[in-house]
């Protein structure tokens, strides 16, 4: 299951960074389940499903392309750059043009771009897919494609999937809170570009809403967490 | 223009701090809005209160127009021990002085280029300044300016900007114009933190002022060029500053030293050089977003040498004085 680190080989993601309990579930000969610790500097192959414990983080990398998982989380890297993310959350960075499929427990999204996103499962068996920064489309299996616009939280719902509601957030509140950015001991490539697509949506903030957005139990239900009206713009 | 510089400085203030954000201690997470612990869903069932490591999402709402206007008015009364720029201190002629500003202007829809966002803005402003000391108010003028610039954000942090501005004195006692110049400039700006509540701002620009001004009846005694006496102020310069940005609540402490090297062309002053260098201090209260009170004070001093005439340049000055400053945006 391990192999020495090839950043070269599009097959392969490196584990760069690991914090916590992360397992590989691998396969005996006879096809049983086999846990593996997930270790730093192993190499992770593809179709091999890693599940990140209670307050672990781990990265990958392979030659332009970044992923780092969130605690609580299960991860699987396919053949054709098929990503899966059936359950938590993950951050994608792309540095160069690539065409990408994410994939949760029910729906899928095609993204063709250059960009730093984080992917968030919902209880419904979609996701959020919520872009920090770049430039590219969003291709759902029903409906029309999108534009990735930095800080657009866009619902992705159902099977065959579409897109459901988008909702533009606050990319500096993100950015402060999310320990996708903030709790690795190596800044995103991105960082700086990010930066840029916060001030960029600063210049065009007109306020802020009172609420938090949550999960979404149904397809046709999203959580909001209203809070008090002290910080509205 | 003040209004902007406070956005930029604000703005600014947030990049370097992201630049920062990475915490090796995966377990330590700043989270400025923790979800509340009673939380009901649609169907009034307990949801999950779990917190997502994807981070804090809240709904914003952005403008919709293209343009962006922004106005405001300042006051300041002020002392200044040499407002003519006296090179003999047995000329300083002390006084209060009045200073009432006008503005207004507009930024406009952001281009977002690769690892630039450049913003186009237009503005405009009058002030008027009144010397309070007797004899001298006749020397009371107004000023009107109007400047269109671009600026760029650069990812690396760095801001560039490019601009023309339009200044214009006039006499309020002989109602005339007095000086006018076009000048076409370049800049950059850098900030960064110095630590959580210090910021540190590097300025550096430089531009041709094309003014037209009263000539001062002196012909150039050397000069290689047509003695032309309303272009005898155009001058080419360099300004560097630094500054500090102490935040403290409501109180933003701003200590600042600058530097700047003219040379003139024409007339008296062909091949003239001057060096000034400023030191100044302002405390800022913010009261609320749109009104802010001011302590100031400030050093100048000039170096001049060369040109073709004999009179001195070289001036020391001191300043002091409270401001108040009401801005919005629109």
């Amino acid at each position: 299951m391990f192999s020495s680190p090839n950043l070269e080989n599009n097959d392969t993601l490196l584990c760069s960074y690991s914090f916590g309990d992360s397992w590989l579930i691998g396969k005996t000969n006879e096809g049983k389940p086999l846990p593996f610790t997930l270790e730093e500097n192993s190499t992770l192959h593809q179709n091999i499903p890693v599940h990140s414990k209670e307050g672990a983080l781990c990265e990958f990398r392979r030659e332009g392309c970044l992923i780092r998982l969130g605690a609580k989380s299960i991860f699987e890297y396919s053949a054709n750059n098929i990503i899966s993310l059936s359950k938590g959350s993950m951050l994608i960075g792309l540095e160069e043009t690539e065409n990408i499929t994410i994939q949760s427990a029910f729906s899928k999204l095609q993204v063709k771009g250059r960009f730093t996103a984080i992917v968030d499962c919902t209880s419904n068996g979609g996701f959020k897919f919520i872009p920090l920064e770049g430039k590219g489309r969003i291709i759902p299996e029903q409906g029309e494609p999108k534009d990735i616009f930095r800080g657009r939280l866009t619902m992705v719902l159902g099977s065959p999937s579409k897109l459901g509601n988008a909702y533009d957030i606050d990319l500096l509140l993100l950015l402060k809170s999310s320990r996708l950015i903030n709790s690795f001991p190596t800044p995103l490539p991105s960082m700086k570009r990010i930066s840029l697509s916060i001030y960029a949506q600063q210049l065009r903030l007109k306020g802020k809403f009172n609420a938090l957005i949550g999960d979404a139990p149904t397809d046709d239900n999203l959580q909001m967490w209203a809070f008090g009206e002290e910080g509205t713009k | 223009m003040n209004i902007n510089l406070l956005k930029f400085a604000a703005l600014l203030s947030t990049l370097p701090t992201l630049m920062l954000a990475q915490q090796p201690d995966a377990t330590v997470t700043e989270r400025n809005n923790q979800p509340p612990t009673a939380i009901t869903s649609g169907e009034n069932k307990d949801a999950n209160v779990d917190a997502s490591d994807a981070g804090a999402q809240r709904p914003i709402f952005l403008k919709t127009t293209s343009i962006s206007p922004f106005a405001g008015l300042d006051s300041k009364y002020l002392y200044r021990n040499n407002p003519l720029s006296a090179a003999d201190k047995l000329d300083f002629i002390e006084t209060a002085m009045w200073m009432n500003t006008a503005y207004a202007g507009a930024s406009f829809e952001a281009i977002e280029v690769v690892d630039a966002v450049i913003t186009p803005y237009v503005g405009a402003s009058y002030t008027t300044t009144e010397y309070l000391e007797s004899g001298l108010d006749g020397l009371d003028f107004a000023s009107t300016s109007a400047y269109a610039m671009l600026l760029a954000q650069h990812s690396s942090g760095w801001t560039f900007r490019a601009g023309i501005s339009y200044a214009m004195d006039k006499s309020e006692s002989a109602k005339d114009e007095t000086y006018s110049e076009l000048y076409p400039y370049i800049g950059a700006m850098k900030s960064y933190a110095v630590s959580d509540s210090i910021l540190g701002i590097l300025d550096i620009s430089g531009g041709l002022h094309r003014s037209d001004s009263d000539a001062s009846g002196i012909p150039s005694i050397n000069s290689i060029n047509s003695y032309i006496g309303y272009r005898e102020l155009q001058n080419a310069d360099i300004v560097a500053g630094y500054s500090l940005r102490f935040v403290y609540d409501k109180i933003v402490v701003s200590p600042r030293y600058g530097v700047v090297y003219k040379r003139y062309f024409y007339g008296p002053n062909e091949d003239r050089e001057d060096f000034l260098q400023t030191v100044n201090l302002k405390i800022d209260y913010i009261i609320n977003e749109n009104l802010n009170v001011s302590l100031f004070g400030g050093y100048s001093n000039r170096d001049s040498k060369n040109g073709n005439s004999n009179v001195n340049y070289d001036f020391n000055s001191a300043d002091g004085g409270i401001a108040l400053g009401l801005n919005t945006t629109f």
